[in-house]
């Protein structure tokens, strides 16, 4: 009998439940009211492979908008799940599973006329919904100034529990958030209730992501008290310095390319209750020229105490991280480690499977890799949740190399 | 005994075999097919072809690369439109285009005029607006239709750049002004970096060659100046339109947009194309995506937004017209009309109430004749 997965949303009166689960090569999917017995659906597909594939896709859809797993998977385990992943082609609609809406002092309060997309000119509803600020196509690049001081005045600010921070620069290309920094680090106090700051919510249609300038962001997570969970995207000029907070569990930085000083200020963060460290080093051509060298203090297992959760990822040195993350001392703590989008290939992948500590852990992705498929049997057999979606071949571009390739890097 | 369908089109080419078999499937007499090859030669052949009140449907040339040269020659230019032999060969060599569409318009008025006892399922006009990207955009603008801005390309890179700047465009599309298919179609990026500095991203299908530019199945981005300016000469001096590049919504994987097929006035087939990069195209690598799927973000408004979208770039041609219509969706749910494509029904594997993009066409053409007034209005 297969593992049975059940997720449920409950949005005013509507109470939904959805549940998936693969049985060889076909998945069955139930689906009603909560209370209710539901309707049953069986797909077929054309290998047992497809059809986990078909069902991991589901959930996906399904978590995306908005239902929540409920039930353990296996008996006894707690129900961990890795972090979320945000990705560079959609602005983040769910965020910590909170809606988001947008902020804007001059809309009138509806749905654009345009679009279905919900904008408000004050903050409400902030038991159920974080907001976000940032600019559009058509905007005036003074707008984003003007947007964030009246977030930041708004009387309920003091309840908001997640804001993110979308394009603020417009058309005055590479400019560095100073003035968000500034204002965050200044009204940090007031903003009480924050557990989460996303900053540089912007798709790859907008920016490239090593266009993208930013600045210091290691004071301003320390002003905000209640900080749990911290995404920043762009590593240009990016600098997390002196950074230590006492509740920040999550701390994500996407880049294209992640200097090697921001790793040294990670490496370096004072972060007690991290649970989850997430970064996309990228590469040298845009700017990411860490060493693997850097993240000794994180594989050691000495800077984050509390760590469950390893990403190193889009990285085009994926084979020496794994082959340091398997002799690592770090290993053994993890729940879950994800070398995804980048480089790795059958030389990483043998270095884990080597690692004794690699089959204690609940969840590997290596999501877009080099990897052989008689190695990535062999990964599956170690019986840990696998992602290994997106093979890809070196390609010959007729240099007499073999290319690979990182996935976010233009 | 009902009308038949005269097609000159690329006998054995794919949309030929579709359109026989959706004829088929309808009830219908197969096709009276007149090749590409003997139009061009000579258009006149088309007086002796069926029969007065038998339809006529002038399909795409673009399979076959002899009836390519041809038109080119027709159009004042070299045979191989200025490529090299070996672009007529493997035909993924960038050509320009210019002479080729003059070639095809003088072509196409005199099918117009050749054909006069056959009832058209396209207007000639129309066909030639929607394959002039610059052309289409002005018709559009002119009938209301929400389409990003579109500039006349100046001839070089260094005009460009300072046109750019003029008009203070961070991010356009540049397009070969004539023709379809995702060729010779650039994204570029120009921004002041950090220090200053400016810097340019340009994504393409070209691939350079030494002096020559081929298209790719791959999607690539460069960087450097010098290729920027290298793969950009040879199409802007051949003729090229600058689009503003309106940021496109994503599913998880990557940017997509919507083709959708208008028939006589009314949607008929539409999917979703989700792409690695900006250039959603569905050969070069992107998958396709039910449009209900890439659209659920934007609440239950958003596909009535786009039909309503389409039924006004409808309006805006003859409305026998067959439109194949490439809609953006930017990431507040607007939708923008991208680009019409006279001949984007080849659509294979779709269906629209168990019908084809073919089926959908001769359905309506069979269905609604052409009320009489409309043949003798053409004659006059």
């Amino acid at each position: 009998m297969a593992d049975k997965r059940r997720f449920e949303m409950i949005e005013g009166a509507s109470k939904k439940f959805w549940e998936v689960s693969v049985d060889g090569a076909a998945f069955t999917v139930t689906f009603g009211r909560i209370g209710s017995a539901g309707s049953t659906k069986t797909t077929p597909c054309a290998s047992p492979a497809a059809a986990q594939a078909e069902a991991d896709k589901l959930i996906k859809e399904k978590t995306k908008k908005g239902y929540q797993e409920v039930g353990g998977a296996a008996p006894g385990a707690p129900n961990w799940r890795p972090p979320e992943h945000y990705g560079t082609h959609q602005h983040t609609r769910r965020f910590m599973n909170y809606a988001v809406a947008g902020f804007d002092p001059e809309s009138d309060g509806e749905a654009d006329d345009e679009s279905g997309r919900k904008s408000y000119p004050t903050l409400r509803n902030l038991d159920r919904q974080v907001f976000r600020v940032g600019l559009t196509y058509d905007d005036d690049e003074d707008a984003f100034d003007a947007r964030l001081d009246a977030l930041l005045d708004d009387p309920k600010v003091g309840d908001l529990r997640g804001l993110l921070i979308g394009n603020w620069w417009g058309d005055a290309g590479g400019q560095p958030p100073h003035n968000l920094i500034a204002k965050l680090i200044e009204r940090g106090a007031s903003l009480k209730s924050l557990v989460g700051l996303f900053v540089g919510d912007v798709i790859q249609e907008e920016s490239e992501i090593s266009w993208i300038e930013q600045g210091d962001f290691g004071r301003v997570i320390a002003a905000l008290p209640s900080l749990e969970v911290a995404i920043v995207r762009g590593g240009n000029g990016l600098r997390l310095e002196k950074l230590a907070h006492d509740t920040l569990r999550s701390l994500t930085v996407q880049s294209g390319g992640l200097p090697r000083a921001a790793v040294q200020d990670v490496a370096k963060a004072k972060l007690p209750a991290l649970r989850d460290l997430t970064l996309w080093l990228g590469v040298e051509n845009y700017g990411g020229n860490s060493e693997v060298g850097d993240l000794k203090p994180i594989l050691d297992g000495k800077a984050f105490p509390a760590l469950e959760h390893l990403g190193l990822q889009n990285s085009e040195n994926a084979d020496a991280i794994a082959a340091a993350v398997a002799k690592s001392a770090i290993l053994s703590k993890l729940k879950g480690l994800d070398l995804s989008m980048g480089t790795l290939s059958d030389e990483g992948a043998e270095a884990l499977l080597a690692a004794p500590a690699t089959k204690n852990l609940k969840y590997l992705n290596i999501r877009h890799h080099y990897v052989s498929p008689a190695l990535v049997t062999k990964l599956k057999a170690l019986g840990i949740e696998l992602n290994a979606a997106e093979r890809k071949e070196e390609e010959d571009w007729g240099d007499g190399e073999k290319h690979r390739y990182a996935e976010v890097t233009e | 005994m009902g009308p038949r369908l005269v097609v000159v089109g690329v006998p054995g080419d794919k949309r030929m075999h579709a359109l026989a078999r959706a004829l088929e499937r309808g009830g219908h007499e197969p096709p009276i097919v007149v090749s590409w090859q003997d139009v061009v030669l000579d258009p006149r052949v088309l007086r002796r072809v069926g029969r007065a009140g038998d339809l006529l449907r002038v399909e795409s040339p673009g399979a076959d690369l002899s009836v390519w040269a041809s038109l080119s020659m027709l159009g004042g230019g070299a045979a191989l439109g200025g490529g090299s032999v070996d672009s007529l060969v493997d035909g993924t060599e960038w050509r320009p285009r210019r002479a080729w569409v003059r070639g095809l318009s003088r072509v196409l008025t005199q099918i117009e005029r050749a054909a006069s006892h056959l009832r058209p399922t396209q207007r000639a006009s129309d066909l030639l607006t929607m394959i002039d990207k610059l052309a289409t955009a002005q018709h559009l603008a002119a009938h209301g239709v929400r389409t990003p801005n579109t500039l006349e390309a100046p001839s070089t890179v260094e005009e460009l750049r300072a046109r750019l700047d003029a008009e203070r465009l961070r991010a356009v599309f540049v397009k070969s002004r004539w023709g379809s298919s995702g060729s010779g179609v650039f994204a570029l990026r120009r921004e002041h970096g950090r220090s200053g500095g400016e810097r340019e991203r340009l994504v393409t299908t070209l691939r350079l060659d030494g002096p020559r530019a081929f298209n790719d199945k791959r999607v690539r981005g460069y960087d450097d100046r010098s290729s920027i300016d290298a793969l950009l000469a040879p199409v802007l001096a051949d003729g090229a339109i600058v689009q503003r590049w309106i940021p496109k919504a994503g599913a998880d994987d990557g940017p997509f947009d919507l083709r959708v097929l208008v028939v006589h006035g009314r949607v008929a087939q539409r999917v979703a194309r989700v792409g690695k990069s900006t250039i959603t195209n569905l050969h070069l690598d992107a998958r396709r995506l039910d449009v209900d799927a890439a659209l659920e973000a934007f609440g239950p408004g958003a596909w009535p937004r786009v039909v309503s979208l389409c039924e006004s770039v409808a309006a805006a041609f003859d409305r026998r017209a067959t439109i194949g219509i490439d809609v953006a969706i930017d990431p507040s749910g607007t939708p923008w009309v991208i680009e019409c494509n006279a001949w984007g029904d080849y659509l294979p594997g779709l269906l629209h109430e168990g019908e084809d993009a073919y089926g959908v066409q001769v359905r309506a053409l069979f269905g609604a004749r052409t009320p009489a007034s409309e043949i003798d209005e053409r004659r006059a």
